[in-house]
């Protein structure tokens, strides 16, 4: 009999540490038989990761929310494993964490025995951006969040900074979590020959019950587990890092209309990513901690080249500023 | 009685203020109620320490946090904040 259940690995890391291109790397190494699912947790309205994806084909479930206080995010999180878990039934299930999610919180939900243990076993990555992080670190309780909650944390942008950086960061890093292990690259390169080992267990109990109850919730009675759930979880919910996530869109204008926007942005932007698209080029925008670029993109996933678009994360609570910056270049936000 | 109902403004935070909506009719002194207010701002949610929504918040109390209230519980606090307790 086929083996029940799902392995899962979480990929966590602060916002542009290099979480979507490590999945890129990951994906490249699954075993060609392998059911695999990725479910993508994005913080913005606009779902950017989702096409940043390389594999045309790959199944995948995004959520993208543009608040981090809103019930949904966690209810649709919710929902969409309970459909993970007993309609798609994937062997192994990859999820990219929202850049200021708490694993903990997601390790947790896994093994709500709602899903009766069809997640099976947890893989836990925590991506580093060596460039940002002593400064991220300093602002953002997420951070110690994320590494609390992981096994292996992956160094990136070890090109973008020195030694003494790196040692400085793994000593952060140690502090709270003495169990890390390490791992220090560029560009989220390792080596990911163990990745799909899963450890193997008996399913036999697994398949046992699942044999026992195959009624799956519908849609009322999943909607109030999930509402038990959140109520349970709301009174624990630590206070959020203080940011909000705008998108902002547009038809017309040049690419170099909106560099000279992305030049100017104001300095409590943490992170901001889109797709901006000229006689039918696309390109991808990326903006963490004090720089930004803008490369063409040749994406292998469906992209809606009609409109621009852009989300940004900052910590202060106003748009106006950045409207107007689209306003002086001519470009009309829709 | 000042009445808010915090949210960005999905599914849920419809939910509670169409909820609040009946409730608020429901009750036998209509100038009890000065208006129900829908605030998106999450300064607002910060300052109130108001860390999942929607959250239904009468006179600056944060009555519920996270969850839809029904209209007869929303109602039995709407009585509640009105008698002064």
């Amino acid at each position: 009999m086929a083996q029940a259940g799902t392995n899962v690995y979480l990929i966590s890391g602060f916002l542009g540490s290099g979480k979507t291109t490590f999945l890129n790397h990951m994906l490249k190494e699954i075993p060609p038989d392998l059911k695999l699912l990725v479910l993508m947790n994005e913080f913005g309205e606009e779902s950017i990761d989702g096409a940043l994806v390389e594999d045309p084909e790959l199944e995948m479930v995004e959520i993208s929310k543009g608040s981090i206080f809103c019930a949904c995010v966690k209810g649709d999180f919710i929902k969409a494993l309970y459909r993970i878990a007993f309609v798609i039934k994937p062997e192994a299930l990859v999820i990219e964490a929202s850049g200021v999610a708490n694993p903990t919180d997601i390790g947790r939900d896994l093994f709500n025995p709602m899903f009766k243990g069809m997640y099976k076993s947890l893989k836990k990555v925590c991506l580093i951006d060596a460039e940002n992080f002593l400064e991220q670190y300093e602002i953002f309780t997420a951070l110690e969040k994320q590494i609390e909650a992981a096994d292996k944390f992956i160094i990136n942008k070890m090109d973008l900074t020195d030694k003494s950086i790196i040692d400085q960061t793994k000593k952060v890093i140690l502090k709270h979590n003495s169990n890390a292990t390490f791992v220090e690259t560029s560009f989220a390169r390792v080596d990911l020959s163990d990745m799909f080992n899963f450890v193997s267990r008996t399913d036999d109990v697994i398949s046992k019950k699942l044999e026992e109850e195959t009624t799956l919730l519908n849609d009322d009675a999943l909607e109030e587990m999930v509402d038990r759930i959140l109520e349970d979880e709301a009174a624990q919910v630590t206070p959020p890092d203080k940011m909000i996530s705008i998108a902002f869109r547009w038809l017309s204008g040049s690419v170099e209309d909106f560099r000279r926007i992305a030049d100017k942005l104001p300095s409590d932007v943490i992170r901001a990513k889109g797709f901006i698209f000229e006689n039918g080029q696309s390109y991808l925008y990326s903006h963490v901690g004090h720089s930004f670029d803008i490369q063409p993109f040749e994406g292998s996933r469906l992209l809606d080249k009609s409109v621009n678009r852009v989300v940004v994360i900052r910590r202060e609570f106003k748009e106006d500023d950045i409207h107007s910056m689209f306003a002086e270049q001519g470009l009309t936000l829709i | 009685m000042k009445v808010q109902i915090l949210g960005s403004g999905c599914a849920r935070c419809e939910n509670l203020y169409n909820n609040t909506v009946e409730a608020v009719g429901r009750l036998e002194d209509k100038d009890l109620i000065t208006k129900i207010e829908k605030v998106r701002d999450p300064e607002v949610f910060l300052n109130l320490k108001v860390f999942m929504t929607p959250a239904l918040v009468i006179d600056d109390e944060v009555i519920s946090s996270g969850k839809v209230l029904t209209p007869d519980q929303i109602l039995a606090e709407l009585l509640k904040h009105g008698s002064g307790e």
